[in-house]
């Protein structure tokens, strides 16, 4: 005969399974977005190349002349289909989808009070 | 090694110089020269290839000295034993080797394949066998070749690390108790410990990656090796490093000749001495490494945190079947119990939120669409409004057409924003709106304490044309100043009442005129507006100046002020005066009042520069002008003068010329004459030597 006892236990076991999981799901964003942050910084410093698209530029000549300086010091353009790291996880795709249509949501909540106020000049100068 | 007699007196070549003594040795004295001196000489011209403080070698010094004397035969470099064979290969190398259809591809060295970098041999195989038997008698676990391996292996390096020079007193070595601490401590810049750095720092144990070799049993960490088996296992390697002489119990090859007492280090394999680089290229090469670093320790870090991520995320995924399962026995205990909790909700209520959102992206975009149709629609509305712009009039009616929406991978999704038609036309009304309502406060602020009575103030309150019809080219119009200041004014601005108000000085609506007291800001009622009539001229001149003053000093350093613009004289003529008197004095005085200029009429006698509306702000550079040609007309009278008067001297000489020679032939022909009159004729010969002397 199962008792009470047992039921209050499970019952205890599996709260403290759902928090540790909350706090996991908390640290795994964490690590995601600071992922994020650096490989921006990484990816974004002026060097010849990354991992990503190689890193040919140190191999060629000397950095004064036209064609390898250039390219040292160039800040580098990149794209998303260059965030091998933060991208390789699909949680935090839909974490920045989410943050995406957040600010979207925010900016357009923004933008009613601001044609109002024009429609209130508008007014105003008729 | 015994170093030869002369080493000492090692000869150098040298130029000769003068300022050095040498000896001269005569044929008799030759015997007594030290013949080891000489042969040293001949010695040092063969290069032998070898470092100068290794050419003392006896070998060497040997086959020096011999060559050209003896055979070359008798003499020889020694070289360690390599000549014997090794019968038994054939039985432990038998196996064939099959080429695979690709390439052979490997980013690893030769020693991340082979393990651990120490091989057993014979000697430890007599060791390890009977340990291990008395281990299955004592019914612990074997230890295994690979463990085996794996002690030596540490215990050479730790040993290495810490006696360096243990060969010269092999017995002195270190027992297992000093070494430990060395032994445990995991150096984790060696490339041989990634894995287990590896291991520490994302806490996976055992690290094992895809490309590690499936081994039937993994060997056992070095700390718990040590434990079990340390003592007995470095007995065996103490005793097996005496025997060696401190030596490595495994032979390495000897590389660099670091050990002088080497006796073969002499005809070791020479290394290519690397050319010297400039310094340039070294600093180059070593900021190119430096960033080389910077990159893999970049990558490498973010790699560290990725395997984190999926660390967590596997614990994550690990707990959330924990959950799972907890939750199916809590149901089914609470089916058999029969308890309706209110915490049943509980479980259910956070189940709900745990499955992943997978409608939302489809959601959003639907969203999305909306949003541009609205968009579309109220750019739509605008058209309706302002039907000049034909930009948008198709637009309501198919605009699917226009923005097919096209399904984007999440990924794929730009970063940048949208702007709609709609904001856009808002923001340039609104930057619109803001321009005038600006120019109107200017407008206020420049015109305070004035009351403008014209229709519509804000407009231009005179109607200018710049009079093309007078202007033959029209071409020129943009660059000529002449056209620029003609205006004509076309027409005022109309102004109810106008006349009324300038005659009386009476306001058109009584209740319009207000004048403001810019120091108290008290509004004063009555007042008597200042009278122009704009109408007194036909055409205004709107860009010259009021008035003009001029200060004159007449006789006697009397000052006088000349007034224009500022008296008006009424335009009277003849027939406003009843007598002649009248007439005559009224002109008198406006003849006063008037430039001479103004008394002769006559266009050509102003100033052609006034004609020409130059300005008189060029008048330096006019002036400067003048004086250059002035100045150059000088010049080039002074040169034609000297010309002139050059050309006329020429002409003076040849002309003296000709009579010189006019004068000699006279003189000569009278001298002839002369001869045959008389024997000299002294004064026709001098004459004729001072004339050739003046010419």
């Amino acid at each position: 005969m199962t008792d009470i006892r047992e039921y209050e236990a499970l019952k205890k076991q599996l709260q403290q399974a759902i928090l540790k999981k909350k706090t996991l799901d908390k640290q795994l964003t964490n690590i995601e977005e600071e992922i994020y942050a650096r490989e921006t910084t990484y990816l974004s410093e002026p060097s010849g190349g990354n991992i990503v698209r190689g890193l040919e530029a140190l191999t060629k000549g000397n950095p004064s002349s036209s064609a390898g300086g250039s390219a040292l010091k160039k800040r580098p353009l990149f794209t998303d289909d260059d965030r091998i790291f933060s991208l390789s996880s699909h949680t935090f795709v839909r974490h920045l989808q989410k943050s995406n249509e957040r600010e979207e949501e925010e900016e357009s909540a923004e933008s009613t009070p601001a044609t109002t106020a024009a429609q209130r000049k508008r007014k105003r100068a008729d | 090694m015994a170093a030869p007699a002369s080493a000492g007196g090692r000869f150098r070549q040298r130029k000769i110089s003068t300022k050095q003594t040498l000896q001269i040795l005569k044929q008799s004295q030759i015997s007594e020269v030290d013949n080891d001196d000489l042969q040293q000489r001949d010695l040092q011209e063969i290069e032998t290839g070898v470092d100068k403080n290794e050419e003392d070698e006896v070998h060497l010094q040997k086959i020096l000295k011999a060559t050209g004397l003896t055979h070359t035969a008798d003499t020889y470099i020694p070289t360690p034993d390599a000549s014997k064979e090794w019968l038994e290969a054939s039985k432990y190398y038998s196996g064939t080797f099959q080429h695979p259809e690709s390439y052979i591809k490997s980013s690893c060295q030769m020693e991340d394949y082979s393990g651990t970098l120490y091989n057993m041999d014979e000697e430890d195989d007599e060791f390890l066998k009977p340990y291990n038997e008395q281990l299955a008698k004592d019914k612990k676990d074997q230890l295994t070749e690979d463990e085996f391996e794996i002690m030596m292996y540490n215990f050479e390096k730790t040993i290495s690390d810490k006696q360096p020079f243990l060969v010269t007193d092999p017995t002195h070595i270190l027992s297992l108790n000093e070494i430990k601490l060395a032994l445990l401590q995991v150096d984790r810049s060696s490339v041989e410990n990634v894995t287990q750095v590896l291991a520490e720092d994302l806490n996976v144990h055992p690290f094992i990656t895809h490309f590690d070799a499936k081994l039937p049993k993994k060997p056992r960490q070095l700390k718990v090796l040590i434990e079990l088996h340390g003592t007995s296992v470095y007995d065996h390697f103490k005793k097996r490093k005496i025997a060696r002489a401190g030596n490595n119990i495994t032979p390495i090859l000897k590389f660099t000749g670091e050990d002088d007492n080497d006796a073969y280090i002499c005809f070791r394999q020479r290394q290519f001495r690397q050319q010297r680089k400039t310094r340039r290229a070294d600093v180059q090469s070593s900021e190119k490494l430096l960033k080389l670093f910077r990159e893999l320790k970049a990558t490498k870090d973010l790699n560290v945190l990725v395997a984190q991520r999926e660390l967590l995320r596997l614990e994550s995924i690990k707990t959330e079947h924990e959950i799972f399962e907890l939750r199916c026995r809590v149901k089914t205990i609470k089916r058999e119990l029969g308890i309706t909790d209110s915490d049943e909700d509980l479980i259910a209520h956070k189940k709900k939120k745990l499955p992943p959102p997978v409608v939302q992206p489809a959601a959003a975009a639907v969203d999305v669409k909306e949003e541009k149709k609205k968009g579309l629609a109220k750019s739509s509305n605008n058209a309706n409004i302002d039907r000049n712009k034909a930009v948008d009039g198709t637009l309501p009616d198919t605009p699917q057409q226009f923005q097919p929406y096209v399904k984007l991978p999440p990924s794929k999704i730009p970063d940048m924003e949208l702007e709609t038609v709609d904001r856009l036309l808002s923001s340039k009304e609104l930057s619109m709106q803001k321009f005038v309502d600006e120019k109107l406060k200017k407008r206020k602020l420049a015109e305070a304490g004035f009351t403008n009575f014209t229709d519509d103030p804000y407009n231009p309150w005179l109607n200018i044309t710049t009079p093309y019809q007078e202007i033959l080219d029209s071409s020129h119009i943009p660059y000529s100043s002449i056209a620029s200041s003609l205006f004509d004014v076309e027409s005022f601005g109309y102004v109810p009442n106008a006349e009324r108000y300038i005659e009386k000085g009476i306001a058109p609506n009584e209740g319009d005129v207000i004048l403001i007291n810019p120091e108290t800001g008290k509004i004063s009622k009555k007042s008597a507006p200042e009278k122009f009539n704009p109408f007194y001229m036909e055409s205004a001149l709107t860009s010259g100046t009021l008035m003009t003053l001029r200060n004159r000093v007449g006789r006697l350093g009397q000052t006088y002020i000349d007034r224009r613009g500022m008296v008006k004289i009424p335009d009277l003529t003849r027939d406003d005066f009843e007598n002649e008197e009248e007439w005559d004095a009224f002109e008198r005085k406006r003849d006063m009042a008037m430039f001479d200029s103004e008394t002769h009429p006559s266009p050509l006698s102003e100033d052609p520069s006034c004609l020409n509306n130059i300005s008189n702000d060029t008048q330096v550079i006019r002036f400067g002008s003048m004086l250059v040609s002035k100045s150059y007309e000088t010049l080039r009278e002074t040169v034609l003068q000297h010309r002139q008067h050059y050309i006329q001297r020429l002409r003076l000489q040849q002309q003296q010329m000709q009579q010189n020679q006019l004068a000699q032939q006279q003189a000569q022909q009278q001298g002839q004459q002369a001869r045959k009159n008389s024997p000299l004729p002294p004064a026709a010969a001098q004459s004729g030597s001072i004339a050739k002397a003046n010419a």
